[in-house]
Formats: C-alpha cells, structure tokens, sequence
C-alpha cells in the first residue's frame, strides 16, 4: 500500500490501532513520507481525544419536575377506580381537564401560529393575535388550577400525611419551574423555549392536582358501593 | 494506540449502594428516586443529546427514568446501576432513532464512496478542539455516522459492542467512524476558518 487513496480509509483503524501488524507498518511507511496524510491521522487523535472528553451535560431545570409528575401518575393509576373519579371532586378534576383541554387547544394553536406567523395570512377573526392566544391559554390553566387547588386543598386532610407531603413537595418544585418559566418570558416575551417550558409545567401542575384529588376521593370512599359499577 | 474496552456497560463493578439504592426506589422510599436521577441524569442526559439530539432528548430523559422506574424490579445487581441504567438509555436511544425511520435505514446501507479526506494545505488542521465546537459539529452529522461516533469516541465502545448494540456489522461500524471523523475534522475546519 502506497497511495493516499489506500491509505485514507485505513487511518482510522490505525489510529484505534485496529490493524494487524504487516498493516500498521504498510501505513507508518506512508505515513513518514505524506505530510497530507500524516495530518489526518493527527487530527483523528485529536478528535478522539477531544471526543473522550466530552463530558456530562446538565439536564434542564423543569426536566426533574416532568419526570415527578409522570412517575406519580403511573404510580397512583392502579389505585384509582374509574367509579370514585365520578364522584365531586372527580367532576371538579373532570372540568378541570375541559379547561385544560381548551387551554392545551390554544397553546396548540399558538405555537402553531408563532411557527407560521412569517408566512401564514389567517382569516380567523380571534383570537385576534399570538399574545391574545397566549394569554387565554394561560387563563384556562390558571382557572383550571385554582379549581383544582381549591378542592385538594379542602380534601387534603384525608390524605395519608406521607403522601400529602410528597404531593405537596412536588407541587414546590412544580411551581419553582412555573416561576422560572415567567421571569424568564419576562426577560425575554418572544422566547420559545420559555413559552414552551411555561406552558409545560402549567400541565404538569395540573396532572399532580388531579392526581391528588383522585387519591382523596380514593380515601374519602374507600368502600363505595358505586365503586367499579360506573364507567 | 489501541484502547482497553471501558465504557459504561464494563468499567462498573456494583456496589452495595448502588444494591440499596435500587431497593429504595422499588420501595418508593423518599428521595430515592431524586437521589438516582441526580446522580445519573447528567451522563444519561449527555448521551441522549450526543445521540438524539437536544429538542429530542428532552423527552427522552423522561423515558429513561419513567422505563427505569417501571423496570427497577428487574435489576438484580449484576452490574452497578449506572451501567444498567445506561444500558437502558442506549437501548431507548436506538429504537428512537429506528422510529426516525428512513433516515436509520441508512445506517445499514452501503456507505457511498467519497473522496479521500481533502486536506487543504498539507499536515494537521486542526488545533485544540473545543468542547462546545465538537457537539455542535456532531450535531451536524447523519444519525448513523454520529450514533457509532458517540458509542465509540465518547463513550468508549468497541466496534462488536456497537454492532450488537445496534445489529450492523463490525465493518459497518468501522466504516462509520472513519466517515465521522472524516466529516467532523471537515466542519470543525471550516469553524476554524470562520
């Protein structure tokens, strides 16, 4: 082997050292006498060099909060029935997700709209911007959480005080990423990113709640007779 | 110089913690499973950046934990619960890369020849590299090239390891890597000229 066309494709396998003997001394060979190719095998060593070093990356701020919500969620679903989230406060978690629901519509439709705003000319009559659009969105979780608060909190009681200081717990770091999200919009009304990460843990506020009103009415209830007979 | 193996799935022996840690989170115990995520999201989170991408890897962190959540009865401690844990991460990184579809097809595919490594100007062009240079670079690459890239530059793999992790060929995987490094040395020179 002589030439650089042979020899190119076989630098990275010599550099690994991932060649047999008669190989490795074809390349070496070549490698004294061709500056070009030299050069690549040098920066093949640098790269895995800089590549081995290449270190941990830190997970964004709201990550660890969407994780709690939906562990919670998965671990609490076996040990609720369909019947007790019939019942009042399962109408409120029920309502509460319309709401949602309306409010997850228009954050849809709002980062729909701020993808296509540069191109896009809407004949709808309203909402009438990405603000409005915005703002209502965010008017549906707020609505949605303060009903949905306003009943975990009077049933809270109920709870096993374990599980209530977990919920309680994961509604602090919850609500440590809402007020991140909002001082970032703050500083900054146009970001995405913000926006996004706002409208993610408005959601996941909004899981946690309802999955503490399904525990109280699991322990207001417990032996309901409607219990398993409704759908 | 050849490597010995060490990457995540060897260099881990288990401890007794890692043992009572796993015991605590199957047990639901308070702060255990924050205690895991703090320890391990870091690494699990650069990995799923390096090879799915940043916007994707979001998610898949979540994945990640919410699967090891569900499957943490099935580690017995045959291995620390890092290297289970990144196991399973890799594992969800590859099938996220097979439901891109067509774009992972490739990765079994005949490499297109190209040409030799043009090397503007003779001997060695590249400097120090920077961190930040190089994950930009690799985010730039095909998702074949960049998974083998990460597995095997950054993470430590050996090409079989990477075959069977992936089901491509030994030779596949070699040939990957020279076609990663041959791009990346390529954009992280254009960077330098900038």
């Amino acid at each position: 082997m002589t030439t650089c066309e042979e020899i190119e494709p076989r630098l990275s396998e010599y550099v690994d050292g991932d060649v047999d003997a008669s190989t490795r001394a074809g390349v070496a060979a070549h490698l004294a006498s061709c500056e070009r190719c030299a050069g690549v095998a040098v920066d093949f060593e640098r790269l895995r060099s800089a590549a081995s070093n290449l270190g941990p990356i830190a997970p964004p701020p709201g990550a660890w909060a969407s994780i709690v919500a939906r562990v919670e969620v998965e671990s609490d679903a076996p040990r609720r029935s369909s019947a007790a989230r019939a019942t009042w406060p399962g109408l409120a978690a029920a309502a509460a997700i319309v709401l949602v629901a309306g409010g997850a519509y228009v954050v849809h439709q709002a980062r729909q709209s701020a993808a296509a705003a540069a191109v896009a000319t809407s004949a709808a009559a309203a909402p009438t911007s990405l603000n409005d659009e915005l703002t209502q969105a965010m008017q549906h979780y707020d609505t949605a959480i303060a009903d949905l608060q306003a009943t975990a909190t009077s049933g809270e009681h109920q709870l096993d005080p374990a599980v209530a200081a977990t919920l309680k717990r994961n509604l602090g770091v919850i609500d440590d990423a809402i007020a991140e999200s909002r001082t970032a919009m703050t500083v900054d009304p146009t970001s995405a990113a913000a926006r996004d990460s706002l409208f993610d843990a408005l959601q996941q506020k909004v899981t946690v709640l309802q999955d503490t009103v399904a525990l109280i009415t699991d322990a207001r209830e417990p032996d309901s007779p409607a219990r398993g007979s409704q759908r | 110089m050849p490597r010995p193996s060490s990457n995540a799935l060897t260099r881990a022996v288990p401890e007794r913690v890692d043992v009572a840690l796993a015991e605590r989170c199957r047990t639901d115990a308070p702060g255990a499973f924050e205690e895991l995520y703090r320890a391990h999201s870091p690494r699990l989170f650069g990995l799923a950046c390096r090879m799915v991408g940043r916007p994707d890897a979001e998610d898949l962190l979540q994945e990640i934990f919410l699967s090891a959540y569900r499957k943490m009865g099935q580690y017995r401690g045959d291995s620390a619960l890092g290297t289970w844990l990144f196991r399973l991460a890799t594992n969800l990184c590859v099938d996220h890369l097979r439901s891109r579809g067509a774009k992972w097809s490739r990765m079994t595919d005949e490499l297109p020849e190209e040409p030799p490594a043009a090397a503007p100007g003779s001997g060695s062009v590249l400097g120090a590299i920077d961190r930040m240079d190089l994950d930009r670079a690799l985010a730039t690459l095909p998702d074949g090239c960049r998974t083998v890239f990460v597995l095997h530059d950054v993470e430590g793999f050996e090409h079989h390891e990477i075959g069977t992790l992936l089901g491509i060929a030994d030779g596949t995987s070699k040939s990957q890597l020279h076609k990663a490094r041959r791009r990346l040395r390529e954009a992280l020179t254009e960077n330098e000229r900038r």
